[in-house]
């Protein structure tokens, strides 16, 4: 009842005018970097960032919802026309939804996407109205020791299960880790690493990093590997509506899908791309026509894009409560809130329902708009496919010189973000993940304060991590996600 | 995949930036420290692990690791790389990180739009000038303007 009430309050605040319109905002632009190459949520907000300070919090917050959510919804639309997935949690559409279009679906596929995520949103939003107070319970018993081995549990799975190589995964962690490092020793106050460089003092800004590694290192990439001749749009045909067939066949996966998008999304390997694979595998393996698969079966398109936005509603639940980002877009909301002086947790439930409240009612709201602007709207937004690349890149770049300058006025800024930009660029030549360099930049430094809080705190008794029962338990799985695989190729090796 | 001078010299430069933490972290005085964890604890442990994940990634690279470049929306991935493309975009970034505060945003950003342009291919210079600059003017009223975003206006900032 009490988080009824919550609700109904956060109701009254996402409902302002003023909110109602930062919520279009969020959900139209989402929608757009979602379709957009070489733009997603993650860096839309971190070049939205510097400008938003002189926003509210609230509003600022219920922006960069609609934006996570609306990528989720946009990157469906170019990974059925054009096969080209918009955002990594839409590749898995393009298997099946692009066939559909080929075969004339194109819009029973864009249709069962874009109803699909809007059912699985609303249900995980409902998932995170209803887990997040649950959630706020628990981390009221966590102490230094419970959120340090809380962060390194989000370190073995964000690096480990996360891309095709642990040890790749590893390394883009530690250079996140060693990042954070950088600037002022919040315990003793000394510098470290700035090299003389007073820019430096208060360390590599996240914005830098996300704007270097997604937009100057993508469009580097992007620049020395230019597929020619650009993709073929495949017209939107067939008639808009679902049939009843397609309607029959569509609302079991998107109930699959969100049962297994929001727990995955929630857990610290979070993300959208586990749960979609996930969600396309269920959805062949039961299907009543599976050799239909391959060939543009409707389940797998309705089934992951469930999956994905029910995924995005999972992602905020540890993000909300805990302070625990489990994907780059957590990460730099994450670090939004930090510009704003609020710690995510237990505490900002009670000193800021507002903003969380309101935050979350807003997903409803969010979600409602975001279906009337992808049901109907879809050939509109494919229109920004036809920006021709040279200007489009042009345009990124723009942009993210003006987001690296703004932070701190520093020219200084702008030469870490092309040293950013170059090392995103060797990440993207040699496949290493982007998500663990900025999860290790965020929670290094927090991590590194909880462990030496939870040693001043037990005397310098190191034993605390493994004689308090929560914190052991996490420290267990965290092992076992190391360990594990190494053990099966063991076994299998005999 | 082509050779693997790269791949190694890549696992040089994490074990070098692992070296570069664990020097460094012997310049942090250490007190205020319990159980041996205070400020030179984290480094040592970041460092140390990062010299060792690059030894490890060059004896991965040894033992043949494969790199797939990364696929993605505009990328070919087969196609080949066009490393100028890139040299005027990073020389555009250079160039900005030097010239935005005496010339200000809305120029220097239209500079950076005309290079990146040229580095995907477009020879219209004329229509890159002009889309740079209404692009980085409207960028520059709305941002510095609206706001309150604190940009160098350069010696056009009265026109704004």
């Amino acid at each position: 009842m009490e988080t009824l009430a919550a609700l109904a309050h956060g109701f009254g605040v996402a409902l302002l005018p003023v909110n109602l319109l930062f919520a279009f905002v969020g959900a139209a632009l989402g929608t757009a970097v979602g379709v957009l190459p070489g733009i997603g949520p993650a860096l839309t907000v971190a070049l939205l960032l510097p400008a938003t300070y002189q926003l509210t919090p609230t509003g600022s917050f219920i922006m960069f919802a609609g934006i996570y959510y609306g990528a989720m919804y946009g990157g469906s639309t170019t990974s059925i026309l054009i096969n080209t997935p918009g955002e990594s949690a839409s590749i898995i559409t393009a298997l099946e939804g692009h066939r559909m279009a080929q075969r004339g679906r194109g819009a029973a596929a864009l249709a069962t996407a874009a109803i699909g995520s809007f059912v699985a949103g609303t249900l995980g939003t409902l998932g995170l109205t209803f887990l997040a107070p649950v959630l706020v319970g628990l981390a009221l018993r966590f102490g230094p020791a419970e959120y340090f081995c809380l962060m390194v549990l989000a370190f073995t799975t964000v690096s480990a299960v996360l891309g095709e190589s642990r040890l790749r995964g590893a390394i883009s962690l530690f250079v996140g880790l060693g990042l954070g490092l950088v600037g002022i020793d919040t315990q003793t106050g000394q510098a470290r690493f700035t090299l003389g460089i007073p820019a430096l003092l208060d360390g590599v800004g996240v914005v830098l990093v996300v704007v270097g590694l997604f937009a100057v290192g993508e469009t580097l990439y992007v620049a020395t590997r230019l597929r020619r001749g650009g993709s073929e749009i495949i017209p939107i045909a067939g008639s808009v509506w679902m049939t009843r067939e397609e309607w029959r066949r569509s609302w079991k996966p998107w109930l699959r899908g969100t049962l297994l998008g929001f727990p995955i999304g929630a857990l610290p390997a979070g993300g959208a791309e586990i749960p979609t694979f996930l969600s396309y595998l269920a959805e062949k393996r039961l299907a009543e026509k599976p050799e239909e698969f391959g060939r543009g079966a409707i389940e797998g398109v309705a089934g992951p894009e469930a999956a994905n936005n029910a995924s995005a509603a999972g992602v905020l639940a540890p993000l909300l409560t805990l302070g625990l980002p489990t994907s780059a877009t957590a990460a730099i909301l994450l670090a939004a809130f930090q510009g704003y002086g609020l710690q995510p947790g237990p505490l900002l439930f009670q000193n800021n329902p507002d903003l969380v409240w309101g935050l979350i009612a807003s997903l409803y709201i969010g979600n409602l708009m975001l279906l009337v602007l992808n049901l109907p709207l879809a050939p509109i937004w494919v229109r920004l496919l036809m920006i021709p690349r040279q200007l489009l890149y042009g345009g990124i770049l723009v942009f993210a010189l003006l987001g690296a300058y703004s932070v701190n006025s520093s020219t200084a800024d702008v030469v870490i973000l092309l040293v950013i930009g170059l090392a995103g660029y060797l990440m993207r030549v040699y496949h290493f993940p982007t998500a663990p360099v900025l999860v290790g930049m965020i929670l290094g430094p927090l991590s590194e304060q909880q462990l030496r809080r939870a040693l001043a705190i037990s005397q310098g008794d190191p034993t605390v991590l493994v004689t308090r029962p929560i914190a052991a338990a996490l420290l267990v799985v965290a092992a076992a996600i190391l360990l594990v695989p190494a053990l099966t190729r063991l076994f299998r090796s005999r | 995949m082509t050779g693997r001078g790269g791949p190694l010299a890549l696992a040089g430069g994490v074990t070098a930036l692992g070296l570069f933490f664990l020097l460094g972290a012997s310049g942090i005085r250490g007190e205020a420290a319990y159980a041996g964890v205070g400020p030179r604890a984290f480094p040592i442990a970041i460092g140390g692990g990062l010299a060792l994940l690059g030894a490890a990634l060059a004896v991965a690279v040894l033992r043949g690791m494969e790199f797939r470049p990364e696929a993605g929306e505009d990328v070919d991935p087969e196609a080949p790389v066009d490393h100028r493309a890139a040299g005027g975009i990073v020389a555009g970034l250079a160039l900005a990180a030097v010239l935005v505060e005496p010339l200000g945003f809305p120029l220097v950003a239209a500079l950076l739009f005309v290079l990146t342009a040229r580095g995907f291919g477009s020879r219209r210079l004329a229509r890159d000038a002009a889309i740079g600059l209404v692009l980085s003017a409207a960028a520059f009223i709305v941002f510095a303007r609206g706001l309150g975003v604190s940009l160098p206006g350069g010696p056009l900032e009265r026109l704004f």
